[in-house]
């Protein structure tokens, strides 16, 4: 139970659901915010969690995207994803897995080098977006692009 | 009216600064309106202060009147005095009693007065339930002397009372006593805050159950409340130091080792409570690595905890401090926001001073551990440092666990670490 598993349930109906880990919950709800704002073709859901493994929960839905959120500030964010991702099916990261790294505006303060997430990213054969919510007003264009990494999960159509 | 009386209402009224002497005229609610505006504030203060004393006399202000004004002027200024706080705990098997606020009044009166034959007391009541009581105190043949009062503020619904300092320190068992006949404390009312989370249904929070626990955990320990601005706080320490390693001198020590451990910051209260993130909102001034450094100071403070792990901490802060500190403490990050020009740099200062001085209790060596933006240093007296004296006439441990002889230390310079 404690490893994440992208096939284990059944989807819900036309429903997709987002889990977003990261150690800074301000940020994660700005995030969830402004995603929800958008116009999606189903109904959207946001998880938001720390880390993982997930407290257990019979009633979590299907996840459908799996957010991991480091915060370039703060080596604790890195060293806390790289935990979690232990915790994920090696299934999931066929494209249902996505990295976020924020902060990368403001260099004088990043204790991560870029590289370092450029790398995590790449062993894990997941893409990598940068984000800065105190620059670009909420982060809509981030938020449009994970929408794209949302249509790939094709919501079956129930017989 | 008496001549003393005039004098102390004079010299009271030339202690309020001009922008605030209207505000306290008009709480003390004893000249009206039209006698206030005949004053020009505007003259020099010896003019005004003149006029007003000469309208209290026309008014024919008493003792009363005149000390009731110098409790609002220290309403005002209540954080210029030190307070010390009393808690009363109830007998067993005694009923709470219904909080009458004339009976409390005429019986604490009567009490001291019975006590001391010449004392002042008057009363002032506050809308958050709170009493304060000014006392001056004389002795069996002398007025009170009304320039050396003490302050008790005293809320009913509580059983706490606050004693301002003064140096009369004989007083405080009678006053002590006075509160003896008046255990009147209701429970506080049960307060039952929800975590004030967004509540759009489709944003669900995965560690609900937590957030909620650490919200309550911080709840009780803090209230709800703001806090009060605390400065700093100091802890004095007796332990033995106990070591893993083989046989450390100080571990081998007979004597317990007495320390005094002193936090000090600009609000040092709501930088404790930030550091346990409860609230999403409030969790943006914060990082996670708080709560660890808030377990361990908390668990500091409230237990008797070794010395190796006071110098952890120091550690645990040095090496913060190195990569991420100044953005960090919340008080810290809000000087760097205010000049943003200089925020490129976040240097540190680690200075580190030794003197050796002798006190009545203890000879103790001085280690000033300051952690701050190099480039406010010499400019913001007002910054997060953690100062630990070890009273120790032998070796010394700096953070970095290397033992150093005393002797052989004069001064060390300030040690720039550039990120």
């Amino acid at each position: 139970m404690s490893v994440l598993r992208p096939l284990d349930k059944l989807p819900s109906l036309n429903t997709a659901t987002i889990l977003l880990v990261g150690t800074e919950d301000a940020l994660l709800q700005q995030l969830a915010d402004s995603m929800l704002k958008e116009d999606c073709a189903s109904e959207l859901k946001v998880h938001l969690a720390k880390s993982l493994p997930l407290p257990s929960s019979v009633n979590r839905p299907r996840i459908d995207l799996i957010v991991f959120v480091v915060n370039l500030h703060s080596k604790y964010s890195l060293q806390n994803t790289e935990e979690s991702l232990h915790h994920v099916d090696a299934s999931f990261f066929l494209g249902k897995v996505c990295f976020l790294a924020t902060g990368a505006g403001r260099e004088s303060h990043c204790s991560i080098h870029r590289h370092t997430v450029v790398r995590l990213a790449h062993s894990y054969q997941s893409p990598l977006l940068y984000c800065d919510l105190e620059k670009q007003g909420r982060g809509s264009c981030q938020a449009q692009l994970k929408r794209c990494c949302l249509q790939e999960p094709q919501l079956p159509i129930p017989r | 009216m008496d001549e003393t009386v005039a004098e102390f209402i004079k010299r009271t009224i030339l202690k309020i600064t001009m922008n605030e002497l209207i505000t306290i005229l008009k709480a003390w609610d004893f000249l009206s309106e039209s006698q206030l505006q005949t004053i020009n504030f505007r003259q020099r203060k010896e003019s005004v202060v003149q006029h007003l004393v000469r309208l209290c006399e026309e008014k024919h202000a008493s003792l009363n009147d005149a000390a009731l004004l110098d409790i609002i002027y220290t309403q005002f200024h209540q954080q210029q005095k030190v307070w010390d706080v009393f808690q009363m705990s109830k007998g067993p098997g005694e009923d709470v009693d219904l909080f009458d606020i004339k009976q409390f009044k005429n019986s604490f009166k009567k009490i001291l007065q019975r006590a001391l034959k010449n004392v002042t007391v008057s009363f002032r009541e506050t809308k958050e339930n709170a009493v304060w009581i000014r006392i001056a105190w004389g002795t069996q043949y002398t007025k009170p002397n009304q320039y050396k009062p003490t302050y008790v503020v005293y809320y009913s619904q509580t059983p706490y009372a606050f004693m301002s300092s003064s140096r009369l320190r004989r007083h405080a068992p009678l006053l002590g006593q006075t509160f003896e006949t008046h255990n009147s404390t209701t429970p506080l009312q049960e307060r039952n805050l929800g975590l004030d989370i967004n509540m759009d249904s489709r944003i669900i929070h995965e560690n609900i159950v937590e957030k909620e626990r650490v919200q309550q955990i911080t709840q009780e320990t803090f209230g709800d409340y703001p806090q009060p601005q605390l400065e700093f706080a100091q802890y004095k320490l007796e332990t033995k130091f106990k070591s893993d390693l083989n046989r450390s001198i100080l571990a081998e020590r007979e004597e317990p080792l007495r320390c005094l451990i002193k936090f000090s910051s600009p609000h040092l209260l709501e930088a404790l409570k930030s550091l346990a993130p409860a609230d999403p909102q409030k969790e943006a001034k914060g990082n996670y690595t708080h709560s660890k450094l808030f377990r361990r100071i908390m668990k500091l403070v409230h237990s008797k905890d070794r010395v190796e792990s006071i110098v952890l901490l120091l550690q645990e802060l040095a090496y913060l401090g190195r990569e991420e500190l100044p953005l960090e403490f919340p008080c810290l990050r809000k000087l760097l926001t205010k000049r943003n020009t200089n925020a490129l740099y976040s240097f540190l200062q680690i200075s580190l001073s030794i003197k050796e001085m002798k006190t009545e209790e203890y000879s103790h060596t001085w280690m000033d551990f300051f952690i701050r933006p190099a480039l406010q240093a010499y400019s913001d007296s007002k910054e997060n440092h953690l100062q630990v004296n070890f009273c120790l006439p032998g070796p010394f441990i700096l953070p970095d666990n290397h033992l150093l002889l005393l002797k052989r230390i004069v001064y060390v310079p300030c040690l720039l670490i550039p990120l």
